[in-house]
């Protein structure tokens, strides 16, 4: 569990980019962040493994206090984060170093290193490309590489930064699948995007603004409240709301996809 | 006057080793107009693009930009490029410096290049406050709007922006796109490089898609939207959809106004 208890946190250069924040990310949850470029979403996830320490307030992780010099270190094993820019990650020739180089400085024993590689890689669906030069791969394919890095690390709670925003549709398809069903198998995901039909598939979404939290709950109410206000929202859920409002269907649905909502306005038989 | 690429074929490597990259390519780009290059990642999008100022030079087939050949140095000024990542465009200490650096070079000073500097951080909707900061004190839709001042300080005729939408969030996107239609207006040629379908299909004038090098569809947005056998936006497949149920509604929407008017219109005649 990460608990950040009136957190706020300036800059050197005096910019307050967090202001007094308040957030219980539970055991096993999926949390979406969404904000605008600005809004202090990377600042906030830096506090979570304790590469930010908060200017004011207290950031826990499973208990451990990440302004906590004796405890850093065990925090950096639990919270695993993968970042917007998979080349800047990668630190090996091919897949299976890359993928080593973590579980290699801990130190590990070899059949240790060799089943946590083995496991992490069959996670990212890569078995195919153990043995690739990270030079030949795609960006899905590099990102999906520096996602098995940090899984060999073996983290209980995850925190992926914008991981799909330089990718194309069909590997952010890949990526999306890949975060979900490891959520699925018990790990703890907090999820940092711009898009936003990426967040339909938390269980709670956080929206921050110029560093504070201005909506927090289920993907519903949440894009309910943001499309109330008049800003953007996925394009099937606009025409949802849209087509609910008009009274042509049913405003209790939450059309995940466009298909969904094609079954909403016109069931197949 | 345009951007003209002819039968362009490009290749990485040379004998065994040799990625074919780009396979005859023909399309143009002329002052005012918008073109959409549309295709998944590794499809050749970026290569196609560093040939037409330059920085690559065709295997075979030929690029000219107003008549000059891409690797004469006229065309430098001409065709001004926004990279996908703007932290590898900004290198200056301070935001003025950066935008300056382009026409400062090209012989600019005094008055004029601080008349030129705020016109550029205005034209992208980026308050002038900021001109004294780091570049890499800014946040990612900043960096990248700061990145196009810089380009266009030095007044080019074309611009070409590859992937200039990840990363920004809707409040900087639209502020880029405002951005671009106010250029057009001017006519400024733009070659809008993305694999985000719904932010170049309401703004181009013409669509050119590749995939693996090959380009397979050059026309209109109403054209590619006419064709099931290309990608299409999640509205347009819904609308197929809805079609292919029965429903009397336009196959070819890809804008919510416009999918709501359609199935509000068919719904309304289906209940009567």
């Amino acid at each position: 569990m990460i608990e950040l208890k009136g957190v706020s946190y300036i800059y050197p250069n005096g910019n307050k980019v967090l202001d007094d924040i308040y957030i219980r990310i539970e055991n096993g949850s999926f949390t979406t962040i969404l904000g605008d470029n600005g809004s202090g979403k990377s600042t906030l996830i830096r506090h979570m493994n304790g590469l930010l320490k908060p200017s004011q307030g207290v950031v826990s992780v499973c208990g451990m206090d990440t302004a906590s010099p004796a405890d850093i270190w065990k925090i950096r094993q639990t919270v695993g984060m993968v970042f917007q820019d998979p080349h800047s990650q990668a630190v090996g020739a091919t897949v299976e170093e890359d993928v080593a180089f973590g579980p290699e400085n801990l130190a590990l024993e070899s059949d240790e290193i060799r089943l946590r590689v083995t496991n992490a890689i069959a996670n990212v669906g890569l078995e195919c490309l153990e043995d690739s030069l990270l030079m030949s791969l795609s960006g899905g394919q590099l990102q999906k590489t520096a996602i098995a890095g940090v899984l060999a690390m073996v983290p209980e709670i995850l925190i992926f930064d914008e991981v799909t925003s330089m990718l194309d549709s069909d590997s952010r398809s890949q990526i999306i699948d890949i975060v979900r069903q490891l959520n699925k198998r018990g790990k703890t995901v907090v999820y940092v995007t711009h898009h936003m039909e990426e967040a339909l598939f938390a269980d709670r979404v956080i929206v921050l603004e110029n560093g504070y939290i201005a909506s927090d709950g289920t993907p519903w109410d949440v894009f309910r409240e943001i499309y109330a206000s008049g800003r953007k929202v996925p394009p099937h859920l606009e025409l949802a709301f849209r087509l609910q409002d008009a009274g042509m269907i049913s405003p209790d649905v939450f059309p995940m996809d466009a298909l969904s909502l094609k079954e909403e306005i016109c069931p197949s038989r | 006057m345009s951007i003209e690429v002819n039968g362009l074929h490009f290749s990485y490597g040379n004998g065994k080793k040799r990625l074919t990259i780009l396979k005859d390519v023909t399309f143009s780009v002329g002052k005012g107009e918008f073109v959409g290059i549309i295709g998944n990642v590794g499809c050749g999008k970026t290569t196609l693009i560093k040939h037409l100022n330059g920085l690559l030079v065709p295997l075979s087939g030929n690029v000219t930009v107003d008549g000059f050949a891409s690797s004469k140095k006229e065309v430098c000024r001409k065709v001004g490029v926004l990279f996908q990542q703007p932290s590898k465009q900004l290198f200056c200490k301070t935001v003025f410096e950066d935008i300056a650096y382009g026409p400062s070079n090209f012989g600019m000073k005094g008055d004029e290049l601080e008349h030129c500097v705020h016109d550029a951080i205005e034209k992208v909707g980026l308050s002038s406050d900021i001109l004294g900061s780091s570049p890499f004190s800014l946040s990612g839709g900043e960096m990248r709007l700061v990145a196009l001042a810089g380009v266009l300080s030095s007044s080019p005729d074309y611009l070409v922006l590859d992937e200039p939408t990840s990363g920004l969030s809707t409040f900087y996107k639209e502020r880029l796109f405002k951005t671009l239609e106010l250029l057009r207006q001017n006519g400024v040629g733009i070659v809008l490089v993305s694999h985000h379908l719904e932010d170049v299909l309401g703004v181009a004038d013409k669509i050119v898609y590749l995939t693996e090098g090959k380009m397979v569809f050059e026309g209109t947005p109403e054209e590619y939207l006419s064709s099931l056998s290309l990608p299409a936006p999640e509205i347009t497949v819904l609308m197929r959809e809805l079609s292919s149920s029965g429903l009397a509604v336009k196959k070819t929407v890809f804008s919510v106004e416009d999918a709501f008017n359609e199935i509000v219109g068919a719904l309304s005649e289906k209940r009567g």
